[in-house]
């Protein structure tokens, strides 16, 4: 057993040294060189499944890789095994992951060992906007009307939001401080779900993806009450939408992630290669009606200001749940 | 049959402990909004330790008066069974090395040959027949890809 | 409803153009061979067809979608009933009775009668989709955690009796799935739980490798233990056993019905599939003048639950529709397929794209229809693998169980839990624990503690909140019937023996 795998190790080393000479020797660049897997650390249907099951055709479509991309799902502890699988996968070129803010949150609330530190950032493809809703019928016209409602009754409302200690609970609880209110947050699995949920009035109020609401909105079911950003949102459907500035005076603004890393320990040549097709990706006219259609912010960026970008994500990640009692202790 | 059922009712019991020593740890108290994480695990596990505790009091007590009772298994009846666990469990360690596909064609002809005495050209066909259209079928055609182990993919590099 | 029938008529000119007729063919059979392998299902199978949809016009590209997700809900209990191993998670309540009937020398009956039952409640399915969808969908919404929490607890329930000789074993193994389906993140607090820092421990236990392990390698186990039994069951299906099936349907309308109705009804939530399959079940039972028989092959105790499986397919797609929310997670893929094709799923699919949502109503017809006749056509090939001796058949089952464990989670740890689970269920079977509301209680469990979890918040505490009216209040009142039914009964018969005396 022993001396057979020796003998295939040293054909792979052979093997590798050959592919490295033939591909510096046909073009610089690195390609896969067998199916990349596609981590998702979230379950079918959400956000970033979504996403990633979108852009994996894409690459096919427009042959950006020799290779596909195979989309595995890898959702247990809120996102931790798929964080875990790909952080175990140091040197392999060969997978990748997108992420959202459970980047961030999910080990800090659980304690489990793993930070985005631990792989190689590749690119941020786009931001994902907060909405405040409520039902549209309700008798709040505006978020001012809503929050001074909230404030007289401490407890009484309930907010709705995708998980615990998620990027959901973290805006409630920026909302709480902001303005002096309290709200009971009640966790669901999923954004669809909430949005739900709150078309039948058993919460009072989310703050739901643009995506996950839209189609609720424009039924006239849902009624959005300001951005959670310091800019309206620019696209067509949204510009109507006011900031939490202009609605009630307070600025407040939290964005969510969606972007890939590599695994940890692979070459230059590697991050290269999946930075320049995520960048071809977000330029192809299916990306921009995907982005208009989600209700995205664009703003693709990698290498430095990606890293320290993600930096300052993480930081503040950390103050709020800090304020907010959701660290693990 | 008696002393197995002890042993199964011992062994719940123990994941019952464990469960309320968890459920502790997360807090097992009616808080403010509802039960806490721990609660329901809590009294799971109490509700486990308590029915294993009385299904081997039972036991015993049965055990004592009227002797073991019925064997487990019918005479004879454990060697069939482990032949199809060992080899199954081997397969699934063997996979951790050279992947599923592989480790299942050498089990698939393994236990062919030598428990059901199929003859050769069978078993062989058989045994590389099945997992090739497998490893299409999952591998190739439905993107799933399966476990390759340490070599696997280094054993099949199509 | 005049509009109706005019604008599915228009859909079913779509629907059945050549072309499209084709794509819904290969899409049914590709979906059931997807439902037959466990752990393969129509998620996997629409996932892989869709880059190729994307090439495709939106109505035609649909058909081929949903006809995959319609071909699984036939093929998911086809090894159900074979080799006591669920395709898919809403086949397993007809492993209780499809699997007994099939190893008593009737794999053919009990097949046909499967198909069929979910012939039907497709077809009742689709009759409420087509006609009833705004006003089904605004009863769904009224459902909030606390009337969810009433739900769960109507469906266990229903299954109370289902045990095995002892109580305390019955109740014994309840607890036992309650703590399995535990495991892992807890999603109200956020917090792991019983994980003791492991990561295999984190995502918890999957249903389907329980399953496979419990009732497919729990079975063959025994089976070898007895000697090989399994040889010598004749597995010819003529037409014979097709006008058997369709008699006992007909014997069994009230079975049907009820199973219809509650699959219809479940599969407007989210993964009401499953515990559907396992309440019309445990109705069926409960309501049935054969009790005895169930367990041991009786018809009613196949066809409720397919029934009920298939019609919560069919009102899965509901939501999707007229909410914007997946009812399973085939429709979430299937959703993400209709946003590649620039329509986003919700209520204004109704109206701004009706053409296409009708086309889609129209291809629900037609694919079940077509559905069932492929299915009836492959009966016997199925049936035939039974005469395969068992040393060839029953490695290759170990083989692809093992891969159907991996499959659903891309999990090695799952093939060892399989193991594991056979061991277990095998032990469970010859010590009287009775394993089926130890899987009930794995599937329900997570969903019935975050349910009342989260109404308990919204009620601040208050446990009144699951009686509140006017939906929770009945489903509860009648669960609790149901649930004391026994004692009550007895005590009827008493009070009216102590008048007499």
């Amino acid at each position: 057993m022993k001396r057979i795998s020796a003998r295939f190790q040293l054909a792979v080393l052979f093997g590798c040294f050959l592919a490295l000479i033939l591909s510096t020797a046909t073009a610089n660049a690195w390609v896969p060189t067998k199916p990349v897997e596609f981590i998702i650390p979230a379950g079918t249907g959400g956000g970033a499944d979504v996403m990633a099951r979108f852009i994996s055709p894409l690459i096919e479509k427009y042959k950006l890789s020799p290779k596909p991309f195979i989309v595995v799902n890898k959702s247990g502890g809120a996102g931790a095994e798929g964080m875990l699988y790909v952080k175990g996968k140091k040197g392999d070129p060969n997978v990748i992951i997108i992420t959202l803010d459970n980047l961030f949150t999910t080990p800090m609330a659980t304690g489990v060992p793993f930070s985005w530190k631990d792989l190689t950032p590749v690119a941020r493809l786009a931001l994902d906007y907060f909405v405040l809703w409520e039902n549209a019928e309700a008798p709040y016209k505006n978020a001012k009307e809503y929050l001074a409602a909230v404030k007289k009754e401490p407890g009484k409302f309930i907010m709705g939001g995708t998980g615990s200690a998620q990027e959901d609970q973290i805006i409630t609880i920026m909302m709480q401080q902001d303005f002096g209110v309290k709200f009971s947050y009640v966790p669901f699995k999923g954004g669809g779900d909430v949005a739900v949920e709150l078309v039948g009035k058993h919460i009072n109020s989310s703050v739901n993806n643009p995506a996950e609401a839209v189609s609720q909105w424009k039924a006239g079911r849902l009624r959005p009450l300001a951005v959670i950003d310091h800019e309206r949102i620019n696209l067509p459907d949204w510009k109507g939408i006011p900031t939490m500035k202009e609605a009630t005076g307070q600025d407040m603004s939290y964005l969510m992630l969606r972007g890939i890393f590599a695994a940890p320990g692979i070459t230059k040549e590697q991050q290269e290669f999946y930075v320049n097709l995520m960048k071809k990706v977000t330029e192809t006219p299916e990306w921009k009606k995907y982005i208009s259609d989600m209700g995205l912010k664009g703003g693709f960026l990698s290498g430095p200001e990606y890293v320290k970008w993600l930096e300052d994500k993480d930081k503040m990640t950390k103050d709020l749940m800090a304020k907010g009692g959701l660290l693990k202790k | 049959m008696r002393k197995a059922d002890i042993a199964v009712a011992l062994l719940l019991m123990g994941v019952g402990i464990l469960v309320i020593a968890d459920s502790v740890r997360l807090g097992f108290k009616w808080g403010t909004n509802g039960p806490e994480s721990g609660f329901f695990p809590f009294y799971l596990g109490a509700g486990l330790i308590l029915c294993t505790c009385i299904i081997v009091f039972k036991a015993a007590i049965k055990l004592k008066k009227e002797g073991a009772g019925a064997r487990l298994m019918p005479k004879g009846g454990l060697k069939p069974i482990l032949w199809v666990l060992v080899p199954a469990s081997v397969m699934i360690l063997v996979t951790e090395f050279v992947g599923l596909h592989i480790a299942a064609a050498l089990y698939l002809a393994f236990y062919m040959r030598a428990v059901g005495k199929i003859g050769w050209v069978t078993t062989l066909l058989i045994s590389v027949l099945m997992p090739v259209s497998l490893y299409i079928a999952f591998d190739k055609l439905f993107l799933v890809p399966l476990p390759q182990g340490l070599w696997g993919a280094y054993l099949i590099p199509f | 409803m005049g509009g109706d029938l005019n604008n599915l008529m228009m859909g079913l000119g779509v629907a059945l153009q050549g072309y499209n007729l084709m794509i819904a063919v290969i899409g049914l059979v590709l979906g059931i061979i997807v439902g037959v392998l466990p752990g393969l299902g129509g998620a996997n199978g629409v996932a892989i067809l869709i880059p190729v949809v994307v090439s495709m016009p939106a109505t035609t590209g649909v058909i081929l979608l949903s006809s995959i997700y319609w071909g699984a809900l036939y093929g998911g209990s086809i090894t159900s009933i074979l080799f006591n191993i669920p395709g898919e998670p809403w086949s397993v309540a007809t492993t209780f009775d499809g699997y007994p009937m099939a190893k008593g020398g009737r794999p053919g009956k009990a097949l046909v009668l499967s198909f069929l039952s979910h012939g039907a409640g497709a077809f009742l399915g689709v009759i409420m989709l087509t006609f009833f969808a705004p006003i089904i969908a605004e009863f769904a919404l009224k459902f909030g955690p606390a009337e969810i929490f009433s739900v769960m607890i109507l469906t266990f329930s229903a299954f109370v009796g289902l045990g095995g000789k002892s109580p305390l074993k019955t109740v014994t193994s309840i607890l036992f799935g309650f703590i399995l389906a535990a495991v892992g993140m807890d999603i109200v607090s956020g917090q792991l739980r019983m994980t003791f820092g492991s990561v295999d421990l984190m995502g918890g236990f999957n249903f389907i490798v329980a399953v496979i392990g419990l009732f497919g390698l729990g079975e063959i186990f025994l089976t070898v233990e007895e000697g090989l039994k399994v040889e010598g069951v004749t597995a010819k299906v003529g037409l014979k056993d097709i006008g058997e099936g369709v008699k006992e349907i007909l014997r069994y309308p009230k079975a049907l019905i009820m199973g219809t109705l509650i699959g219809c009804w479940m599969g407007l939530k989210p993964g009401g599939a499953t515990p559907a399959s396992f309440m019309a079940y445990g109705f069926a039972k409960q309501s049935a003048k054969n009790k005895v028989e169930f367990g041991k092959g009786a018809s009613n105790g196949i066809i409720a639950p397919e029934a009920a499986a298939h019609g919560a397919g069919t009102s899965a797609t509901l939501p999707m529709i007229t909410l914007g929310i997946p009812g399973s997670p085939t429709m979430a893929v299937i959703m993400g397929g209709l946003m590649i094709f620039g329509l986003q799923p919700g209520p204004m699919l109704f109206k701004e794209h009706a053409d296409f949502v009708w086309g889609l109503i129209a291809s629900c017809w037609v694919g079940n229809f077509i559905g069932l006749f492929l299915v009836m056509a492959f009966a016997p090939i199925f049936a035939a693998i039974l005469k395969i001796r068992f040393a060839i058949f029953m490695p290759i089952i170990i083989y692809v169980c093992a891969i159907g464990a991996y499959a659903v989670n891309n999990r090695m740890i799952d093939v060892y839990y399989m193991i594991i689970f056979g061991i277990l269920g095998y032990l469970f079977k010859k010590l009287d624990y009775p394993l089926a509301p130890m899987v009930l209680a794995l599937v329900l469990g997570d969903m019935a503690e975050q349910a009342m979890r989260q109404a308990l918040i919204m009620g601040q505490g208050n446990p009144l909140i699951f009686f509140r009216p006017p939906i929770a209040l009945p489903i509860m009142v009648a669960a609790l019937v149901i649930f004391f039914w026994p004692t009550i009964s007895s005590f009827r018969k008493k009070l009216a023996a102590g008048k007499a005396g």
